[in-house]
């Protein structure tokens, strides 16, 4: 489930899902429908996967979102449909060769959250979609993401 | 997150400054100053725009006060409208939030030798020839394709470079801001998928508030300065407002993806996540910097074609060459950018690194940054409107290097959110209502239009009136605009 709510001069989304999946899933439907006006008839009949990690869930909500925008901006790829799975890595900090081997210790392991997608969707054919207001980017403020009783909620603002 | 009314302390210092006390937040190291009148202040307040004041003055290495011109209102971070001018010398920071996604977004002003009675008539056909020739709305190409060396070219050079492709002239480049060139660009600090995003909009208005006007000088207020610019009464002149399209919005994203860590690492502590920073010595604040000043050339090379392409149209609709119709360039400046700058803060003389974030800068006369051509008058300061109201022309004046690192306003500023302007002109033609006003809109969509009706901004002409009552910019000229092309 999502709703937007104004933000003077820009466009805020919310977000709310039982699950994570769900709820990066439905940020991505917010966010398509922002892009093209009647984006309920976007057909999805290309395929495309994205792979992101980051270090905590924000910043991944915030990169998917960008990474699709990017998709919408370089491919003119609109997603209808959006298929989201995680996965969790620790990455192991590097560093050059001659520092590393010189560290005594458990090498130092940075968490990392790894989101795969797939996305569904069309190219934006202005006689077939009505594109909507330019969105420059997803900003970090008032970015959240929190678990409550029900499922998770987040809450985003674009850049118009 | 929702608009919420600022409910903190506000103190009149005069009739057009208000204060913000540096402890009334632990962690602003200086005062907030916004300079506004009765009227304006209330709007001000209506929002969260001021307490985005008081989070600026977080930042390391802040000078004098964080401050807000009268088109201050709520943005994501910084306030637009905002001006903060850190001193490296004292662990000065730069934000890419302090200039925002839209880097160097901008506004230029082309004069004609037509007078309103010559185009009036025609308005209508001519808007249609613009409309047919200027990129304009979401994901438009333009003609022209920079990749590669050319790319990185014009990523370094700016407008500059466009004098070798025969699309811009000497006088065009003397009278943009930096002679639309920034020096310490590099094109190896953009990503290569910024740089995608850049190849084919160069020469592209975009979408949202930009916008193209063919316009008619209908007061003048500094007989003087408005000769010097080639401006009378009736003077058709053409005002655009663009900036560095989608490859500035991913140097900005990018910028900002990358100082995720800084904060910590330099131990800065911030009360906003799109205020993150990296001291502007150091590698991450350099290499911003080297990215930013690369799209603000991309910027003012966008304007120039943009310019350009105007010219062209006006030649082909008139019948003759732009050069004998005197299109010149009277200026462009910058509204959202960052600056590394000499300014006197106390009894010394700094280079102080000024964020504009929807500030213009208003160097006087004198000033050896402003073109020979103005050198007596002060530097153009142009503030566009909304669709149905006017545009102003101003010159830069002395306080402003006293009290605003040398920065003025930069437009109306928004009062309604767009979803608020949409509900608003629901049921309501805008097109025909700017046509009752003698105003032929163009645009792509009905809702781009109805996002952006004058009811959705302040009245310039009072944010204009505070800026030129306080000292930091003096009118020259009131403009309307006949016709818009809209994205």
């Amino acid at each position: 489930m999502y709703e937007t709510f104004d933000h003077t001069a820009d466009l805020g989304l919310r977000i709310q899902a039982e699950t994570l999946e769900r709820l990066f899933e439905e940020a991505a439907e917010a966010l398509s429908s922002v892009l093209v006006v009647n984006w309920e008839q976007v057909r999805p009949v290309l395929q495309k996967s994205v792979r992101l990690e980051a270090s905590n869930w924000e910043d991944l909500l915030h990169d998917w979102l960008s990474e699709l925008l990017v998709l919408f901006a370089l491919q003119k790829l609109v997603g209808r449909r959006f298929e989201v799975r995680f996965d969790h890595q620790n990455l192991p900090v590097g560093g050059p060769p001659e520092a590393m081997g010189r560290m005594r210790g458990p090498t130092i392991q940075l968490p990392q959250e790894v989101l795969e997608a797939t996305i569904w969707g069309d190219m934006l054919d202005p006689a077939r979609y009505q594109p909507g207001p330019e969105v420059k980017a997803v900003t970090y403020h008032g970015l959240r993401l929190e678990k409550q009783p029900t499922g998770w909620l987040a809450e985003v603002i674009l850049d118009l | 997150m929702a608009s919420e009314r600022y409910e903190g302390p506000l103190e009149q210092v005069n009739e057009y400054l208000w204060r913000i006390p540096v402890n009334y937040k632990s962690g602003m190291r200086v005062e907030g100053r916004i300079y506004a009148d009765d009227r304006l202040v209330e709007q001000i307040r209506a929002d969260q725009a001021p307490e985005q004041v008081a989070n600026v003055a977080f930042l390391p290495g802040i000078q004098v006060a964080s401050l807000a011109m009268p088109d201050i209102h709520w943005g994501y971070g910084f306030c637009i409208g905002g001006v903060a001018a850190t001193d490296p010398e004292e662990g000065g920071v730069v934000s890419p939030g302090g200039v925002g996604y839209d880097i160097n977004c901008g506004v230029r002003i082309v004069r004609t030798n037509l007078k309103k009675e010559d185009v009036l008539p025609k308005i209508d056909n001519l808007m249609n020839l613009l409309f047919q020739r200027i990129p304009a709305g979401v994901g438009e190409e333009g003609p022209y394709h920079y990749a590669d060396k050319k790319l990185n070219r014009l990523l370094e050079d700016g407008a500059q470079y466009l004098l070798s492709e025969g699309f811009a002239t000497e006088a065009d480049i003397e009278h943009t801001e930096e002679r639309g060139r920034m020096d310490g660009a590099d094109p190896d600090a953009v990503s290569p998928r910024a740089k995608q995003r850049g190849q084919d909009q160069c020469g592209t208005l975009g979408s949202g508030n930009h916008f193209l006007e063919v316009q008619v000088v209908e007061e003048i207020f500094d007989p003087e300065a408005a000769r010097t610019m080639g401006l009378e009464e009736g003077t058709v002149c053409v005002m655009i407002h663009s900036g560095s399209r989608g490859l500035g919005y991913q140097v900005c994203d990018d910028a900002i993806k990358e100082l995720r860590q800084a904060p910590a690492k330099y131990g800065i502590s911030l009360p906003d996540r799109q205020l993150v920073c990296a001291p502007v010595r150091s590698p991450e604040g350099q290499k911003y910097l080297a990215a930013m000043r690369a799209a603000a050339n991309y910027a003012w090379a966008n304007r120039q074609l943009l310019m350009w392409q105007t010219r062209e149209a006006f030649a082909e609709f008139f019948g003759q060459p732009w050069e004998s119709l005197q299109m010149n360039l009277i200026y462009d400046v910058a509204h959202n950018i960052a600056k590394m700058e000499k300014h006197r803060v106390g009894d010394k003389i700094k280079e102080v690194c000024v964020h504009r974030k929807g500030a213009t800068r208003s160097f006087p006369a004198g000033h050896p940054d402003v073109p020979e051509r103005y050198q007596k008058i002060g530097q153009p300061v142009i503030i566009p409107g909304d669709m149905g109201r006017s545009s102003w022309i101003l010159v830069g004046q002395p306080k402003s290097m006293e009290e605003t690192f040398g920065s003025t306003c930069h437009g109306a500023g928004r009062v309604l959110s767009r979803h608020a302007a949409i509900q608003h002109a629901r049921g309501r033609k805008i097109d025909q209502e700017l046509a009752a006003k003698g105003i032929v809109a163009k645009c792509r969509n009905w809702k781009g239009l109805a996002e952006e009706h004058p009811d959705a901004y302040k009245d310039v002409s009072l944010v204009v009136d505070v800026v030129d009552k306080a000292g930091l910019a003096k009118k020259v000229a009131r403009l309307r605009p006949i016709g818009v092309v809209k994205g």
